[in-house]
């Protein structure tokens, strides 16, 4: 699982690569929010294959249905 | 008289106006009475289009009168949520931002439910940008339940909820990206259906996360359902993710036969903590359904929780993606709530975003190998718990608020991760007198047999056909400051 990145980076990646602001306390709730997402993400991921790709979902599903 | 109009189903008065026992007119006049009646208390409505309304119903009267050949919803008032656009007409998403917003393009369900025949009588309340699930609206003023007006309508289709329910209107479009059709279906007494991903086209609506949008009727009927949904489903080149699967005619199939049907009811997840009544009306219409013939077999799921994480990988994403021009550009013209949740998506890493979207195949496929392996639909409460009130759902209020709202959407978010349809339908009330409902979930593309059997409960059952009182749509119980109605758009 990925470490909680710390309310400054937080503050500081929002401010440098997204030109927004956010205050203290908010940059710590986001972290913990980044934290959760991206540790599912980075947990499914290792399980997916080097071929997939999003524009498989529409074929899953017609797959799926019922003939 | 009027009430006896306006109690109709769609099918019914589409069918009266065809025969000439009844005129549009007659039929949109009461509607727009009944709108103009409701909305102070109700405040479904952002824009009512009276004369323009009118006007199409005399025409489509001089239609039947000369005997032009007429769609499936000729002469039908329908109302629809703010944000399927018109060309040149106002459609605010039920936002501040989009107030005076004019598209140059009109929506593709638009068009078809247009050339079916339907008459557009306004547009109706949302949360902002559909980012809610409740129906508060700090812009517009929240939309209440008719059934009563302390209580949330849902959301983030909370109009087109609470108009259908009130009969000011036969049916309305919704959108739904976590529960936002099914959440106000539910809480309002009517039925909803959101369709797979992809079996009805999004082109030129406003977007929220375009790997979980959905768009999709409320109506009082299972059958007016499917009437609207065979209208506007199948494929777009507008939309290219609008599937080209074949679109049945889903009215005609429906023929009431569910004997020998599975219906799954999970053991795990979908009914953690569900209320003794909504547990009540859920046994209940297990039991009209095993009276028809179906075998309703319990099973274990695949375990949600994991996916919450992976649809906020993509919505936060997604959404972020959407507003970073106004994010960045007039953050206060968003309510704190939406943009607060938006906010995370500028921070989520790319490849964490691309992973969560690549999962979601491979998850899809597992769950429907694995449960409808076993049985044909699944049935779960939409909501554990009853309708809660405006006031214990306040957005961006205290810790228990966050746990109610995470409560609401716990058992229809999951299906959207997995672009399955599901339809809501009507099973009664809870203790408090606000309406419950059962969701049923089926594979891909299985709308048809969804319908059937919500079609076949509602030939044994008539929650329905229940209405809520003049009175209880009047009684005016203001959560947060109310908004006027948006002044007569002009195009």
């Amino acid at each position: 699982m990925p470490k909680i990145i710390d309310a400054q980076a937080i503050r500081r990646i929002a401010s440098d690569l997204r030109d927004f602001q956010v205050t203290e306390a908010r940059a710590a709730q986001l972290a913990a929010e980044i934290a959760r997402v991206n540790g599912a993400a980075r947990a499914e991921g290792a399980k997916n294959d080097f071929n997939d790709e999003p524009s498989r979902y529409a074929v899953t599903l017609a797959a799926l249905a019922k003939r | 008289m009027n009430d006896d109009l306006l109690d109709m189903s769609l099918c019914e008065v589409a069918q009266a106006i065809r025969r000439k026992k009844i005129s549009s007119l007659e039929v949109t006049r009461a509607c727009l009475e009944r709108a103009k009646a409701v909305q102070p208390a109700v405040n479904c409505f952002i824009a009512l289009e009276e004369d323009e309304a009118l006007g199409a119903a005399r025409a489509a009267d001089r239609a039947v009168k000369r005997g032009a050949k007429l769609g499936p919803l000729h002469g039908v008032p329908l109302a629809h949520k703010d944000m399927f656009y018109r060309a040149g007409r106002i459609s605010t998403g039920g936002s501040k931002i989009l107030r005076d917003y004019r598209p140059s393009v009109t929506a593709t369900v638009v068009e078809r439910l247009a050339a079916a025949g339907a008459i557009w009588l306004g547009n109706l309340n949302m949360a902002e940008f559909a980012a809610n699930p409740t129906g508060h609206n700090e812009h517009w003023g929240d939309c209440c339940n008719p059934w009563h007006t302390a209580h949330i309508t849902g959301g983030s289709s909370s109009g087109s909820g609470a108009a259908v329910a009130a009969r000011t209107c036969y049916g309305a479009l919704g959108s739904d990206t976590g529960g936002s059709i099914r959440l106000p279906a539910a809480a309002n007494g009517v039925v909803g259906i959101k369709p797979t991903y992809g079996r009805v086209s999004r082109h030129a609506i406003l977007p929220r996360v375009w790997s979980l949008d959905t768009v999709g009727p409320l109506t009082r009927t299972v059958r007016d359902c499917a009437r609207i949904l065979s209208v506007i489903a199948g494929r777009d080149p507008f939309d290219p993710t609008a599937s080209a699967e074949p679109v049945p005619n889903y009215e005609r199939l429906l023929d009431r036969r569910i004997k020998g049907l599975k219906i799954g009811v999970p053991r795990n997840h979908y009914y953690d903590g569900v209320t003794p009544d909504v547990r009540r009306r859920m046994e209940d219409s297990l039991a009209v359904l095993r009276s028809l013939g179906a075998r309703v077999i319990e099973l274990d799921v695949p375990d949600p929780q994991h996916t919450y994480h992976l649809t906020n990988a993509i919505g936060q994403v997604e959404s972020a993606t959407i507003y970073a021009n106004w994010l960045r550009e007039r953050p206060e013209d968003f309510s704190l709530v939406v943009r607060t949740r938006t906010e995370a998506g500028m921070l989520v890493p790319a490849v964490s975003y691309l992973e969560a979207l690549n999962a979601r195949p491979r998850i899809t496929a597992e769950f429907v190998q694995q449960v409808f392996g076993a049985v044909d639909v699944l049935h779960t409460p939409v909501m554990v718990m009853p309708v809660p009130t405006r006031a214990e759902t306040i957005p961006g209020g205290s810790g228990g608020v966050m746990d109610m709202l995470a409560k609401i959407t716990r058992n229809t978010r999951p299906i959207n991760f997995l672009g399955l349809p599901s339809l809501a339908v009507p099973a009664g009330f809870a203790d408090n007198g606000l309406p419950v409902a059962f969701q049923l979930v089926g594979r891909p593309f299985a709308e048809d047999v969804l319908l059937r059997i919500g079609d076949a409960f509602q030939s044994e059952t008539d929650w329905h056909t229940h209405a809520p009182s003049m009175d209880s749509m009047s009684a005016r119980v203001p959560a947060t400051e109310r908004v006027s109605t948006r002044e007569k758009q002009t195009a």
